[in-house]
């Protein structure tokens, strides 16, 4: 993303035969920008921001609604606005693992009021998507203040799905290549054609969206049992491996991160309490300023009736025991509820990966059966019991659920 | 023959349009007291992007 001066994010440049802002864009000009934004004009520069509303979407059912009813009316309960996951993941972590996001409203009144400050700040306006780069990017027009009925990718979708989805999906990470859909010149919105502003309320996480795309939505079934691979480890419920497994390249992994002391400096709050361990090399600053580093780990699917295949592909997510404690919340109570080793769709896909890659003959098993020569090797792509052991010793209960120890086949070698 | 005087009419008719098109003339053009003269203006914007020392509103 190219950074912008912050008159360039306000500029509405004209060019060519452009007269006025109505020449961008007839409709929304004719509404004028003091209804929406308020402020005064004609006037002088402070007189004309006293009142300003710089995002007038954070109001949508006043500014947008009298056009797009029915858009705003589910928007509202979308998993963008309402971060409804992470009020899951919170809720369980707190609560207990049989809750989810209809029972965040349960939690400590330092979490619910740390959440509404800080998380739903971030997700998400109608004009972070449609005309700005969004908050967490620091804003500024993507085209001259053009409401654009489909999202900018980098500067609208991977503004915010940056450290992860846009470092994997661009092949930013050293050694990786891009994800293979990216150098096919594929979009987000090729792939995900869920409804991005449907009610989502009933839906606990973003993976138990209805209409979350799969990979066989394109790679026909049909086409993929042919291969002997696919036969073998096709990812039925409870059996098998997800398409990650094999197909995914490392990814970005995070650690212990805090939420921001409201009283405190805020400047570096992402780093304050990070513990680096022994496991983790390689530890960066990525491209959303927080600290992560690559890895890649086969864990065992703790949640067969969401995500399909036995082993799936889990990510070191960025939460300890303390992580809201500068909310005033010093402990979560159900920490041990739910793994800190999460199921994650890496997006950066291609055929042949470290785990697949057959150059000089024999099977790919070779490079994931932790049998023979390559046990080492290959042994360092599970999540066993010693690396929690090792690395995460407050994270050890949470896990037991997602380590592959009893569940690789018996006469592997184990660590 | 048919289809290229179709196409020939339809690229004549499209420049007579660009050529001919006004664009929305508007008073409030390079008026630093109005919305749009402000931000329309690059010149204005970096003098009190400047001024300020501030982030100047919008672009959230």
């Amino acid at each position: 993303m190219v950074p912008l001066e912050p008159w360039e994010k306000v500029f509405i440049k004209l060019v060519g035969r452009q007269k006025s802002y109505a020449d961008i864009d007839e409709v929304h000009a004719l509404i004028g920008c003091v209804t929406c934004h308020g402020g005064k004009e004609p006037a002088e520069f402070a007189a004309a921001h006293v009142g300003v509303v710089k995002d007038p979407s954070i109001m949508a059912e006043s500014n947008c609604n009298p056009c797009h009813k029915e858009i705003v009316a589910t928007n509202s309960n979308s998993m963008h606005s309402k971060a409804w996951g992470e009020q899951t993941t919170i809720a369980q972590r707190e609560l207990g693992a049989d809750k989810d996001h209809n029972n965040f409203s349960q939690c400590a009144i330092e979490l619910t009021e740390g959440f509404s400050r800080e998380c739903a700040s971030c997700h998400t306006t109608c004009g972070q998507c449609h005309i700005s780069r969004p908050n967490s990017a620091a804003g500024g027009f993507i085209n001259n203040h053009q409401f654009k009925k489909t999202p900018d990718q980098t500067n609208n979708c991977l503004a915010c799905h940056g450290s992860r989805i846009a470092t994997d999906f661009e092949g930013l990470l050293k050694g990786n290549k891009p994800d293979v859909h990216h150098t096919k010149y594929m979009k987000c919105w090729d792939c995900h054609k869920e409804d991005m502003h449907a009610d989502a309320s009933g839906s606990a996480t973003r993976y138990h969206l209805p209409d979350l795309p799969k990979c066989i939505d394109c790679h026909l079934l049909a086409d993929l049992v042919t291969n002997d691979y696919h036969t073998e480890h096709w990812p039925d419920k409870g059996e098998g491996l997800s398409c990650f497994v094999c197909h995914s390249q490392p990814y970005n992994n995070c650690n212990s991160c805090h939420t921001k002391d409201p009283s405190g400096d805020l400047s570096e709050w992402w780093q304050t309490g990070y513990a680096e361990s022994p496991g983790e090399t390689d530890v960066h600053i990525g491209g959303g300023n927080y600290r992560e580093y690559p890895d890649f780990k086969i864990g065992y699917n703790y949640d067969q009736e969401l995500h399909d295949g036995k082993f799936i592909v889990v990510r070191h997510i960025p939460v300890v025991r303390d992580s809201y404690s500068p909310w005033g919340h010093d402990q979560l109570a159900k920490y041990d509820e739910r793994p800190t080793w999460e199921y994650s769709s890496p997006h950066n896909i291609q055929r042949f990966t470290a785990q697949t890659d057959t150059t000089g003959g024999g099977s790919c098993g070779k490079n994931c059966h932790v049998l023979g020569d390559s046990t080492q090797v290959n042994m360092d792509r599970y999540l066993w019991q010693s690396n929690v052991d090792l690395d995460y010793p407050d994270e050890i209960e949470a896990n037991k659920p997602v380590v592959v120890d009893d569940k690789v086949p018996s006469y592997w070698q184990k660590p | 023959m048919m289809k290229k005087i179709k196409l020939i009419a339809i690229v004549l008719l499209s420049l007579l349009w660009i050529a001919c098109d006004p664009g929305h003339e508007t008073v409030d053009l390079g008026d630093p007291s109005t919305c749009e003269g402000c931000h329309t203006s690059e010149s204005t914007l970096k003098e009190y992007a400047q001024a300020s020392g501030t982030e100047p509103s919008g672009g959230g």
